[in-house]
């Protein structure tokens, strides 16, 4: 449904019949889902919930990527679904549902980013007793290997409006069209372009800071030394 | 148009064959320059190799159990605030009936200061709700041909109220009842 939330399989295969599969699959799933969103507006949570379950991934997400924590993320993602199976009776069906799914979390995680109070800290910052509180809970990505660079994503992330990381979330991990973008945030197709561009270049200067801050540490250590 | 723009339009493809040229060369003498294009290559393999997180395995079941429990707190705040509208006017709608009969029972009584101040106050209680009551009346004097006693409505209003508590109050039971088991 969504680029890389789908396995990765880039082999590229020119016999006409496979794609004609994967259309057939396609128009399948859309018609599923349009039946689930009609069962659903009717008050049908069963329905709902399969709604739930193809989404979960991708809304889940956008909002860790958006406030950049896992616990918040998920009580993010829970209320984004609450809010659409309420708010069902106002969707437009001539409308992506997808577009409008997305359009619910990003506002969602846009208006909590903006209410925040305490800055985003990092795990080094907490104090002991707070830093052990997630361990019960399994945290989104586990690998030592990646620690560093999920770090180095959130710092990047961190450094943008909450607009504009959104739109970096729906285009990059999510592959989604400047139009469905734009059709999400409100917005339109020029101000979305205009959004990644900035954001790119946002992201390009703090990483430019980054290193410099990473090679003047590394350089008083070697004159400590 | 600054220098880091240049780099992204370069990045892209989006300059002609000479500014590209041009701007080769610039990035060939210019640290900063190459600097911001390493670090824009950075961000970009970054974003395109990032992976799309998972929720916890139970997210379904806890959304349904979430769900479940604000429809549950939707209704009965609702159920609360028409209940608590009802009484308000059943309420007020009695303490106006009931005053005429107030001044015609301490008429009655002996204690001519006490009742004096009493029948003062239910006077001034009697003008003050009569007039708001008096408005209400007016516009729907053409639905009170058949119930034109203000005590009626006020007894009508207080029986709903009742009723509409014991309903809610009995849902209340049930669920409780449900979720024990």
């Amino acid at each position: 449904m969504f680029g890389r939330a789908q396995s990765s399989d880039k082999e590229s295969d020119s016999s006409t019949s496979s794609s004609d599969v994967e259309a057939t699959d396609s128009d399948q799933t859309a018609v599923e889902e349009a039946r689930w969103v009609e069962q659903a507006s009717r008050g049908d949570r069963q329905a709902f919930a399969r709604i739930v379950e193809a989404y979960q991934r991708p809304i889940f997400n956008l909002c860790y990527r958006m406030l950049g924590d896992g616990a918040e993320a998920e009580d993010a993602a829970q209320e984004s679904f609450i809010r659409a199976f309420l708010k069902l009776g106002s969707y437009d069906s001539s409308r992506k549902f997808s577009s409008w799914l997305f359009s619910i979390a990003s506002h969602y995680c846009i208006d909590r980013l903006r209410k925040r109070r305490i800055k985003w800290l990092s795990l080094d910052e907490l104090p002991p007793w707070r830093s052990n509180l997630g361990d019960d809970k399994p945290q989104p990505e586990e690998s030592i290997i990646d620690v560093e660079t999920t770090d180095e994503i959130r710092e990047l992330l961190e450094t943008l409006p909450p607009e504009y990381r959104a739109a970096v979330i729906m285009k990059y991990w999510h592959d989604m069209a400047y139009e469905e973008i734009a059709a999400s945030l409100n917005t339109t197709v020029s101000a979305i372009k205009s959004r990644l561009f900035r954001a790119r270049k946002m992201m390009a200067s703090a990483a430019v800071d980054r290193q410099g801050a990473q090679l003047a540490s590394g350089g008083m250590m070697l004159a400590g030394n | 148009m600054d220098r880091l723009d240049k780099v992204i339009q370069y990045f892209d493809g989006e300059l002609s064959e000479a500014e590209a040229a041009e701007f080769e060369q610039q990035l060939q003498r210019d640290e900063a320059c190459q600097a911001e294009f390493v670090a824009l290559k950075r961000v970009d393999l970054l974003l395109a190799d990032a992976a799309v997180v998972d929720p916890s395995p139970d997210f379904v079941a806890r959304f349904e159990t979430r769900l479940e429990q604000r429809i549950t707190r939707r209704r009965n705040m609702i159920g609360v605030s028409v209940i608590g509208l009802i009484m308000a006017l059943a309420t007020a709608l009695l303490v106006w009936s009931w005053a005429d009969w107030g001044l015609t029972l301490l008429s009655l009584t002996d204690g001519p200061g006490l009742q004096q101040v009493a029948v003062d106050a239910l006077q001034s209680l009697v003008t003050g709700a009569g007039v708001v009551f008096r408005v209400i009346s007016l516009l729907s004097s053409t639905m009170l041909r058949l119930i034109n006693h203000p005590i009626f409505w006020g007894y009508a209003c207080l029986v709903a109220g009742l009723v509409a508590l014991w309903t809610q109050t009995l849902r209340w039971i049930n669920q409780s009842r449900a979720s024990i088991a």
